[in-house]
């Protein structure tokens, strides 16, 4: 294959604290890629950066919520991914963060909103 | 004083600075009786109320989000406010719909703004329209709780001097993360 052709890839973007972290809004990473390795592939890229922001973090693949530990989830050429830090969440034990945000990251994957079960937990 | 329906639309809405400058992006979704936005410009709740009054609502109720120039003291000089602008959309216009249904509520219409907001300046506006009060009441608070919440909209406090910027919740009280992305101190 010449070396010329572009990789497939797929495109991930990088918000607030993430941003802040690599220092850039957006990288591209070959595809596919199961969802499962992408955190492993970030960490190998941004030493430090599972335990500093990940893991309170949830993961967008086109706009859709994903649960980042779904075995059988894969990130496919030409998807937009995207790492969405806590809106109203920094600030809890990132253990209970990180609960919280898969509690309701598996709420919005079934397409719900969790209006009337929306906890205070600021 | 312009009548309800001349009132300008929030799509149209300009700086009334005299100098011609690129476009902001602007984004919106709306739908009957809903409309969602984020913009880099000033808000205007004028516009933003005429979009939710309607023959049928004895009652709008709307709510402005100030920037507030300390945080637990500390002098804030500016905030600045970023977004994943199709996501956030999504988002608010899933929690208008649920807040709308929920309360029967007429209309409703919220809009974010992007980008640095000065101090003093409003960063949110909810709208919301209902036959009576009560409802009006509740569903507006309601929408701007879940906003703050879950709209994927963060904001980041400038401190001036050494300190920097601290990545904020989009929430009263929450503490921060680092700009350099570090736990904030304290």
């Amino acid at each position: 294959m010449p070396e010329e052709l572009p990789r497939p890839h797929f495109r991930i973007l990088y918000f607030a604290s993430a941003a802040s972290f690599t220092r850039k809004p957006s990288d591209t990473f070959p595809a596919p890629m199961p969802i499962t390795d992408l955190f492993g592939v970030l960490e190998r890229q941004y030493p430090g950066i599972t335990k500093a922001v990940l893991d309170s973090c949830a993961v967008t693949v086109n706009l859709e919520y994903v649960d980042v530990e779904e075995a059988k989830a894969v990130i496919d050429v030409g998807d937009e991914v995207a790492i969405i830090p806590p809106r109203g969440r920094i600030g809890l034990p990132s253990s209970e963060a990180r609960v919280t945000e898969r509690r309701l990251r598996a709420r919005r994957v079934e397409g719900e909103t969790g209006m009337e079960e929306a906890e205070d937990i600021g | 004083m312009a009548s309800p329906a001349e009132a300008p639309k929030i799509a149209t809405i300009q700086n009334d600075s005299v100098a011609p400058k690129m476009p902001n992006p602007h984004y919106r979704q709306q739908e009957e009786s809903i409309s969602v936005a984020l913009t880099h410009d000033i808000l205007d709740p004028l516009s933003i109320m005429a979009e939710v009054k309607s023959p049928k609502a004895g009652a709008i109720v709307l709510f402005a989000g100030t920037t507030r120039d300390n945080f637990d003291g500390k002098p804030v000089t500016h905030l600045e406010y970023t977004s994943y602008p199709p996501r956030a959309l999504q988002t608010m216009i899933s929690i208008a719909r649920s807040v709308k249904a929920k309360h029967s509520l007429t209309a409703i219409c919220m809009i974010h703004r992007l980008g640095v907001v000065p101090i003093s300046e409003e960063s949110i506006l909810i709208a919301v329209s209902a036959p009576h009060r009560h409802a009006a009441w509740r569903g507006g608070e309601e929408a701007l709780e879940e906003c703050k919440e879950k709209a994927e909209v963060w904001k980041l406090e400038e401190f001036g001097g050494e300190e920097g910027g601290v990545w904020r919740a989009n929430r009263d009280g929450a503490k921060g993360v680092r700009y350099d992305g570090g736990p904030e101190e304290g």
